[in-house]
């Protein structure tokens, strides 16, 4: 058994900017047969990321990822086997990625897809390298040892050896998925944040050139500026709270707020 | 042990013009002294539920945040609180803030804050919400919570808050009420989202009794005139969209359906139904 962490979705009304903004900023390629109507999916030649226009009574922001499997029956039969109470939904046909939507423990939401699924956008092509990826996606989640647990032994991710936190962080080789426990405590001075997908990483070929770029976006366009990290003194918790992750070390925002920390490629 | 359901709050980056919408169509009320700073949060009312729009954070997600609980005690709930379940905590809020002490959460995570009155803590339409105020004619009714083990939260309000559970329609839900706002437990079965994307589990939807379900159609209509941006979101278009509406339509509380600006979903139904 085989599972790729290759897909990320983010709810956004700025959906189509916030697209550009990581094809711009991140290399990240549009689909050579996009679909203007529906959402911008793009791609870093292995994770595919779909920025979708948010629907009404639903939330913005980080809203789910995905998972690749060789057997897509297999896996659903591994989800109940683990839990019987857990389940899986068959996804609209028109779905660049997806075949199934299910769901961990805590409730986090992920699409499954299988290799010989017809897929669409990106998720047909992606098969380039560049030097900006996506190196994890992070949920912060109140039961994450059960959830930690539970993509290892349905989809065969590998834990890492674990550094000097509570985290839990799982590889397919390529990107880590990295499990966060959920306390309130951890939200004293601040709104608590609702559990789910916290942020994304990408690791690239110098921290210094993303800045200078970043700036340089900016300047070319003033609607491709993140948003403000670490003002006032909820600002200032918020920002400690997202420096926790080891995995990055320069902290930034996509223009609808997703949270991104970037690393050097050595570095991870 | 008394419990009020009089909170709450909306993240949103058009903040500001969603309160409008709510005091406009609603004819919520903002508070008159010792109100929050005007660049922060706007908190509006209906005399009895105090509603906070925040400006949407770095990194956290738009949309219905959470809700909030007025009690007798706050130390004898988060004491009620350990004893449903030991592991359920509670955090301090910043003092800044106009309605809550603590904020807390169910046994499935969703938050809502605690609040108590009458202890110099609330500020704003807090302060100022009394039995008094209860004249409007557009109130909240209920406060709508999709989560995987409703039957657990259910009991988790019943027996920490003392919210009666009323005589359950013939549906899968647990209505709870505080007397006059209900809180209304839905099951979340990622099966119910066959045809359209799962949202994730939270709170879903608000509700608003009102003098009468036309006269509100009528004066959004008069409304969107007057400001196009008052206009709220789509709903029932393409089958995903009617997916969707068909299953916020299954509330057995609202007859007339639509968003406010943020496109937080919204049902309404007469007062006299």
């Amino acid at each position: 058994m085989s599972a790729r962490l290759n897909h990320i979705a983010i709810a956004s009304d700025h959906y189509a900017i916030n697209g550009r903004f990581y094809e711009a900023l991140f290399g990240m390629k549009p689909s050579s047969k996009p679909r203007p109507a529906r959402s911008v999916v793009i791609g870093d030649g292995y994770v595919g990321m779909n920025v979708i226009p948010r629907r009404e009574g639903r939330y913005s922001g980080l809203d789910h990822f995905g998972i690749e499997v060789d057997d897509i029956e297999d896996t659903v039969a591994r989800i109940t086997k683990f839990d019987p109470t857990l389940h899986a939904v068959t996804r609209p046909p028109i779905r660049p990625f997806a075949a199934y939507s299910g769901h961990d423990p805590d409730c986090n939401i992920f699409d499954i897809s299988g290799p010989k699924m017809d897929k669409k956008d990106v998720y047909a092509e992606n098969n380039w390298t560049q030097p900006r990826t996506i190196s994890h996606f992070a949920i912060r989640t109140r039961h994450a040892e059960r959830c930690a647990e539970f993509y290892v032994e349905v989809f065969g991710f590998k834990p890492l050896s674990k550094p000097q936190d509570e985290n839990f962080y799982l590889t397919d080789g390529r990107v880590t998925l990295m499990l966060i426990p959920w306390k309130i405590a951890d939200f004293y001075g601040q709104d608590p944040a609702r559990t789910g997908l916290e942020h994304i990483g990408f690791k690239v070929e110098s921290i210094d050139q993303l800045k200078r770029d970043m700036e340089f976006l900016i300047g070319e366009n003033p609607h491709m500026k993140g948003r403000p990290l670490g003002y006032g003194p909820e600002g200032i918790e918020r920002f400690k709270l997202f420096k926790k992750c080891p995995l990055g070390c320069f902290h930034l925002t996509d223009i609808e707020g997703v949270h991104i920390d970037v690393a050097e490629s050595e570095m991870n | 042990m008394s419990a009020r359901i009089n909170h709450v709050a909306i993240t949103s980056d058009q903040y500001a013009i969603n309160a409008r919408f709510y005091e406009a169509l609603f004819g919520m009320k903002t508070g008159k002294k010792n109100t929050i700073p005007v660049a922060r949060a706007i908190s509006v009312s209906d005399g009895y539920v105090g509603m906070t729009h925040i400006p949407r954070r770095d990194g956290r997600t738009s949309g219905l945040d959470h809700f909030g609980i007025e009690v007798d005690d706050i130390e004898d709930t988060i004491a009620r609180m350990h004893k449903f379940d030991p592991d359920l905590q509670a955090v301090k809020r910043p003092p800044i803030r106009p309605y809550a002490a603590y904020s807390a959460h169910d046994p499935d995570t969703n938050i809502f804050d605690l609040s108590q009155r009458n202890i110099g803590f609330q500020k704003d339409v807090y302060a100022e919400n009394s039995e008094n105020e209860r004249d409007a004619t557009r109130t909240i009714s209920h406060i709508a919570l999709r989560t995987r083990n409703a039957e657990r939260c259910a009991h988790f309000y019943a027996e920490v808050f003392g919210l009666p559970l009323l005589n359950r329609p013939s549906d899968d839900n647990y209505y709870l009420s505080d007397g006059r706002v209900t809180l209304v437990v839905i099951p979340w079965k990622i099966e119910d989202y066959y045809g359209q994307d799962p949202a994730r589990t939270g709170l879903e939807h608000i509700g608003f009794k009102v003098e009468s379900v036309d006269q509100v159609k009528k004066d959004l209509e008069f409304l969107i005139g007057e400001n196009p941006h008052m206009h709220g979101r789509a709903l029932g278009y393409g089958s995903e969209g009617e997916a969707r509406l068909k299953m916020f339509q299954k509330c057995p509380l609202g007859s007339y359906h639509f968003t406010d600006i943020e496109g937080v979903l919204i049902d309404v139904a007469d007062a006299a139904a």
